[in-house]
C-alpha cells in the first residue's frame, strides 16, 4: 500500500528508538554484557544513519548481525532452551529490526515485538514496581503508535497524551475480562527452565550449601494462617529429608509413598490449617510442618512425611495443608530397609567422632540422655554459629568441625548430630527446609524468605516415632526463638534497619506485595470463584453464561446507540421540512417521465438546484397546470408565515397541515 | 477476473449507490462508514494471541493482564478510529468546465464540526494513490485530479476517504458519490469548417479586413471611425486626425449545422461541432449552432463559446447518471 510505503520521519523514528531502548533497560539486568553492547551499537548505528555518514546495512551485513545474534545466544547459554536464551535471542531480533524501519509499514513489527518484550518481563520478575515500569513503557509504545499515524506532522506530547488516553479508555475492559474470564490450564506442558536456576534450596547438603541462602533476601513462600496461631519455635518447614551420607555430603534416599494420605496426621492433636504460597523452584517439593494431610489435589505424601508437587513448580502454586503441630511425627516402627537406611554410615570416616559417639553412649543410660549428654556438649563448649566458618580440606570433615573449628551454621550441626546419633545405631536423618516466618498483620500473613533456609535431625525413637532435634537452637537459642537477624546481625543480609518508620514502611510494602501476590500473581480458580460468587452471589455455570450474554448485548446496544446519537442529524426547521416535500414531489414528478424507477436513481438536474419556494411551486405548475390554485395557495401561505409582519414561521400545527395538504394534492395526479 | 465476480461487483456497486446517493455535501454518519481490521490489525491479533498463549502456559496473571489490555486496546481502537472520521463534512465546490480527456481539479472541503482534529486522513480514487490529509482541524480545502471520459455533467466515480488513524489496526472508510456541478465537453475534434450549403471554408477565402487585432499603421481619419481608434498622441503633436489600422482576419458569420455531418454517429457529430465551435472562436467569427432540438442563435466571445460548447455537451443528456 503506497501510504505506508512512506517514510517515517526522522522525530517519530527517534521516539521509537527511544522506546525499543526502553524496554531493553526493563531486562538489562538479566542480560549479559555483550547483548547490550550489541543492542547499543546497533540503536547507535541507526541513529547515525540520519546523518547519512554512515551506510544502510546491506543483506550481507544483516546475515553477518543476524548470525552475530545467534551466536553470541549460543555462546552465552549453549544449546539449552531456556527461557532466558530464548528472550535474549528475542530481544537481538528486535534490537536489529530498527536497522532495516524506514517506512510506515516496517514500524508495526517493531511496535508489537516492544509490547512483546515488555509482558515477557513478567516471566522473571513479578512485583508491582516492575508492572508499574511495563505499563508506563507500553503507554511510551502506544505513543509512539500514534506518532506513526501522524505522518509527516509528528507531535510527541499529543500522541503521548493520546495514547494514555486509549490505555485508560481500556482499562475497564481489561480489568473485567481479568475478574471473569476462566483461566486454563497450560495448553502444552513446559519443561523449559529459567537459566540461573532459582533461588533455594539444593537437593543434597554440602557443607556451604544453605550458607549462601543466608545471604539471600528473596522472598520463598508466603504463608496463611487459617484459624491457629503458629508460635515462632514451631515454624519448622519441612522440605524434605535426606537419608545418605557417603562420608562428605548428605543425599536424598528414595522415597515411597506413604500408604494412606494421613499416615502421618493425627486428629486427635492440636493442628493447624494454613495456605502456602509458594513461589516457583523448579523442583517438586513442598513445605509444610510436621505430619499433615493436603487439602489440595496434586500432592503426595512420601514415606518421610514430606511433601511432594505432582508437577514441577515452574510457576507460583498455592496449595491448602493442615498439620499437627508437635514435635513428634507419628510412626509406630521401622521397616527393615528402613533401618538400614537411616543407621547406614560410610565406613573409616570420621573415627574421632564415631569414637566420642561411643564413649558418650556407654557414660549415658538411654538415648534421651544421650541426646541432653550431646546438647551440653555443644552448648557448653566453645561452639559458634556463623554463616562464615571458613572451608574445611580433609576428608573427615564431621571431625574437623566438632573438635578443631567449632564454628558453622546449621548444615554443619544437623549434619554432625545426624552422623553422631546414627553412629551408635539410632535412626536419624537431616530434614531440610525453612525455619520462622516474618509476621505481618496487615496482611495476616507470614513470609519466608531464602534467608531462614535451615537444617536440623530427626531422631527415631522406638515405638513413638520421628522426634525433632535442632542443634542449632542449642548453640544459638536466638536463632529459633527470634530469627536469622537476631542470631547473627552482623552476617544477617536482610532488612535491618532499626528505624520504626522503616520497619512500618516494610510492613506497609509486604502487605501490599502479599495482596498483589494474592490477587495479582494467582488469582485463578478457586479464588476467582469466590471472588464472582461475592460479587454476584451464588450462580451456576449456565446463569452466569446468560448474564455475561445480556452483558455484551446490553454493551453492544449501547455502542449502537452511543453510534447513531453521534451521528443523529442537525434539526430541520418546519419551512424546510415543507420546502423539502414539495421538492421530492417535483423529483419524482421528473424521474417518472424519464422512466426511471426510482426518484433516487437520477440526479436532480441544475436548473433544478437552489430553486426558493416559489421557484418549486412554478416548477411544479408548469408540470401540473390543473393544480395551479393550489399550489399558489400553499406558497402564500408559506410566504404570509415567513414575511409577513408579526410572523414568526410556520409552527407545528401549520406545518402538519400543509404536509398534509401536498400528501392530498399527491394523491389526485 | 470471472464473470462471476463481476457480477457481484456489479450488484455490490449497486447496492453501494443506492446506499449512499450522489450529493453536494456529505456527512459522514454510521450509515457511511465501513470499518474492519486490516493486515496490520491481524498481526497484532496474532502476536496478541502468542501473548496470550505464554500467558496460559506458564500461568503468568501478568502476562494475562497484559494480554487482556491489549485486546482491550484493540476494541478501544475500533470507537477511536470510527470517532476520527464520523461526523466529518465533505462538500463538493463546482469544478471548471472541461473537456473529455483532460484532467480536471475537483476541489473539495473538508468541514470537521467536532473539537477534536481529525488526523492521518486519506483521500482518493484508489487506496493505493491517496492523497494525505494529515491534520483537519476545522476546514481543510483539498483538490483530486480527475480525468473525465464522457461529455455531460461530470459523473465522479466513488470516491474513497480513508484512515488507520489512531492506531493502525483497522480501516475506517466511506464511499464519496459527489456531485461537482461541472460539464465536460465533447472531446473536439479538428475537422476543416464545412457550412451548411456544402461549401468548404479555406484559407483564401477569408479576407483581411480592418478589424481589432494586431497593429497595422495609421491612415487619414474617415468619418465614421471610431473614436477610440483615433492616435490622440498623433494629433497632439501634427493636429491630424489620424485612424489605428489593425489587421485582422475578418469574422464571417458561420453557421455550425449538425444536419451537414449526417452520416456520422452522434457522439462523432458533437465531435466535430465542439471542434468547429472551438475554430470559429478563434478566428474570431461569428457562429450559430444548429442541433437537433436546440438553436442557439449567431453570436461571439467566450460566453457564447461557453454556452454552445454546453449544448453539445448536454445533447440527449437530459439528466446526470
Amino acid at each position: 500500500m503506497a501510504f505506508n510505503a512512506s517514510l517515517i520521519p526522522q522525530p517519530t523514528l527517534v521516539f521509537l528508538f527511544f522506546n525499543v531502548f526502553a524496554a531493553l533497560m526493563l531486562h538489562v539486568t538479566r542480560l549479559p554484557l555483550w547483548l547490550i553492547v550489541f543492542s547499543l551499537a546497533a540503536l547507535s548505528w541507526r541513529m547515525f544513519m540520519f546523518s547519512g555518514r554512515v551506510p544502510k546495512p546491506n543483506w550481507y551485513m544483516k546475515l553477518a548481525l543476524v548470525s552475530a545474534g545467534f551466536y553470541g545466544v549460543y555462546a552465552s547459554y549453549g544449546t539449552d532452551l531456556t527461557i532466558e536464551s530464548m528472550v535474549s535471542l528475542l530481544i537481538a531480533g528486535v534490537m536489529l529490526k530498527p536497522l532495516e524501519v524506514e517506512k510506515h509499514q516496517s514500524s508495526y513489527l517493531l511496535i508489537f515485538l516492544n509490547y512483546f518484550l515488555c509482558a515477557l518481563l513478567f516471566l522473571f520478575d513479578r512485583t508491582p514496581l516492575d508492572f508499574l515500569l511495563v505499563i508506563v513503557v507500553m503507554t511510551l509504545t502506544l505513543g509512539s503508535q500514534v506518532l506513526v499515524h501522524l505522518y509527516d506532522q509528528p507531535n510527541r506530547m499529543a500522541s503521548l497524551k493520546l495514547g494514555f488516553g486509549l490505555l485508560l479508555k481500556s482499562l475497564p475492559l481489561a480489568l473485567l475480562l481479568f475478574l471473569v474470564l476462566p483461566r486454563l490450564g497450560p495448553l502444552w506442558t513446559l519443561t523449559v527452565p529459567t537459566q540461573s536456576g532459582v533461588v533455594g534450596l539444593s537437593d543434597s547438603m554440602s557443607p556451604g550449601s544453605i550458607a549462601q541462602l543466608g545471604e539471600n533476601d528473596e522472598l520463598a513462600f508466603r504463608v496463611k494462617l487459617l484459624d491457629n496461631p503458629l508460635p515462632m519455635n514451631q515454624r519448622y518447614w519441612r522440605a524434605f529429608t535426606l537419608s545418605e551420607f557417603d562420608g562428605e555430603t548428605w543425599q536424598q534416599g528414595r522415597f515411597y509413598q506413604a500408604n494412606r494420605a494421613s499416615d502421618f496426621f493425627n486428629d486427635d492433636q492440636p493442628s493447624v490449617r494454613y495456605e502456602i504460597m509458594i513461589e516457583p523452584h523448579e523442583k517438586n517439593w513442598l513445605f509444610a510442618i510436621g505430619g499433615s494431610k493436603p487439602l489440595t489435589p496434586e500432592i503426595t505424601v512420601h514415606s518421610d512425611a514430606t511433601l511432594e508437587s505432582r508437577k514441577r513448580l515452574y510457576n507460583q502454586w498455592q496449595y491448602k495443608v493442615e498439620s499437627n503441630i508437635s514435635e513428634l511425627l507419628p510412626q509406630s516402627n521401622l521397616s527393615r530397609s528402613e533401618r538400614i537406611r537411616y543407621t547406614r554410615l560410610p565406613s573409616g570416616s570420621n573415627e574421632k567422632a564415631q569414637d566420642f559417639a561411643r564413649q558418650l553412649n556407654e557414660q549415658t543410660a538411654d538415648l534421651p540422655q544421650f541426646i541432653s549428654a550431646l546438647r551440653s556438649f555443644i552448648s557448653d563448649k566453645d561452639f559458634s554459629y556463623t554463616l562464615s566458618p571458613g572451608t574445611f580440606d580433609g576428608d573427615d570433615q564431621i571431625d574437623e568441625f566438632l573438635f578443631e573449628s567449632k564454628s558453622g551454621f546449621c548444615s554443619y550441626y544437623a549434619g554432625s548430630v545426624a552422623f553422631l546419633l546414627r553412629s551408635i545405631d539410632v535412626p536419624a536423618r537431616v530434614v531440610l527446609g525453612y525455619m520462622g516466618g516474618e509476621e505481618n498483620q496487615l496482611s495476616n500473613a507470614l513470609s519466608v524468605y531464602q534467608y531462614d533456609a535451615h537444617a536440623w535431625v530427626e531422631v527415631f525413637f522406638e515405638g513413638q516415632g520421628w522426634l525433632r532435634l535442632d542443634p542449632t537452637a542449642w548453640v544459638a537459642p536466638e536463632r529459633v526463638e527470634s530469627g536469622l537477624q537476631r542470631a547473627i546481625p552482623s552476617e544477617f543480609q536482610g532488612f535491618k534497619s532499626q528505624s520504626p518508620w522503616l520497619r512500618e514502611l516494610r510492613k506497609r510494602w509486604q502487605a501490599f506485595d502479599y495482596y498483589w501476590n494474592d490477587w495479582m500473581l494467582s488469582y485463578k480458580g478457586n479464588q476467582q470463584q469466590a471472588i464472582l460468587q461475592d460479587l454476584w452471589g451464588e450462580r451456576t455455570a449456565n446463569e452466569l453464561i446468560g448474564i455475561l450474554t445480556v452483558a455484551f448485548v446490553l454493551l453492544g446496544l449501547g455502542l449502537f446507540s452511543f453510534l447513531w446519537w453521534d451521528q443523529k442529524s442537525k434539526p430541520v426547521s418546519y419551512e424546510q421540512k415543507v420546502y423539502q416535500a414539495l421538492f421530492t414531489w417535483l423529483v419524482t414528478i421528473d424521474a417518472a417521465n424519464q422512466g426511471a424507477v426510482d426518484r433516487k436513481s437520477i440526479a436532480i438536474p441544475l436548473h433544478l438546484k437552489g430553486l426558493t419556494m416559489q421557484g418549486v411551486c412554478r416548477e411544479l405548475t408548469k408540470r401540473l397546470p390543473h393544480l395551479e390554485a393550489s399550489l399558489n395557495a400553499l406558497n402564500k401561505q408559506v410566504s404570509a408565515a415567513l414575511y409577513q409582519p408579526n410572523a414568526n414561521g410556520l409552527d407545528k400545527s401549520k406545518t402538519r397541515q400543509l404536509l398534509s395538504m401536498i400528501k392530498i394534492l399527491k394523491k389526485t395526479v | 477476473m470471472s464473470i462471476g465476480l463481476n457480477v457481484i461487483r456489479h450488484r455490490f456497486n449497486a447496492w453501494l449507490k443506492k446506499r449512499l446517493p450522489l450529493s453536494e455535501e456529505i456527512q459522514l454518519s454510521q450509515k457511511r462508514i465501513f470499518i474492519f481490521p486490516n493486515k496490520v490489525g491481524f498481526l497484532f491479533l496474532v502476536l496478541l494471541g502468542l501473548l496470550l498463549v505464554t500467558g496460559i502456559n506458564y500461568q503468568n496473571n501478568l502476562i494475562l493482564s497484559i494480554g487482556f489490555i491489549m485486546v482491550s486496546l484493540f476494541v478501544t481502537s475500533i470507537i477511536a478510529t470510527y470517532q476520527n472520521i464520523a461526523s466529518l463534512v465533505i462538500k463538493a465546490s463546482a469544478c471548471d468546465a472541461c473537456f473529455v480527456g483532460d484532467t480536471v481539479s475537483l476541489p473539495l472541503t473538508l468541514n470537521n464540526p467536532n473539537k477534536t482534529s481529525k488526523a492521518g486522513l486519506f483521500v482518493g480514487f484508489d487506496h493505493s494513490h491517496a492523497q494525505l490529509i494529515p491534520v483537519v482541524e476545522s476546514q481543510q480545502n483539498i483538490r483530486l485530479s480527475y480525468v473525465p471520459q464522457q461529455r455531460g455533467y461530470i459523473n465522479v466515480p466513488k470516491i474513497k476517504l480513508f484512515s488507520v488513524y489512531p492506531l493502525g489496526l483497522l480501516t475506517c472508510w466511506s464511499w464519496l458519490y459527489l456531485d461537482f456541478n461541472g460539464v465536460v465537453y465533447p472531446k473536439p475534434v479538428e475537422l476543416p469548417f464545412r457550412s451548411s450549403d456544402g461549401e468548404g471554408l479555406d484559407d483564401t477565402d477569408q479576407s483581411i479586413q480592418s478589424g481589432m487585432d494586431e497593429f497595422d499603421g495609421l491612415r487619414m481619419y474617415q468619418k465614421g471611425d471610431s473614436l477610440k481608434r483615433v492616435a490622440w498622441k498623433q494629433y497632439a503633436k501634427t493636429q491630424q486626425l489620424m485612424t489605428k489600422q489593425y489587421l485582422d482576419y475578418q469574422g464571417d458569420e458561420r453557421c455550425l449545422d449538425w444536419s451537414v455531418l449526417s452520416g456520422f454517429d452522434v457522439e462523432y457529430r458533437l465531435q466535430v461541432l465542439c471542434g468547429w465551435a472551438l475554430q470559429a472562436h478563434q478566428q474570431q467569427s461569428e457562429f450559430s449552432l444548429k442541433i437537433p432540438g436546440q438553436t442557439i442563435p449567431l453570436g461571439s466571445g467566450e460566453q457564447h463559446l461557453h454556452q454552445c460548447l454546453k449544448a453539445l455537451a448536454l445533447f440527449n443528456y437530459g439528466v446526470k447518471k
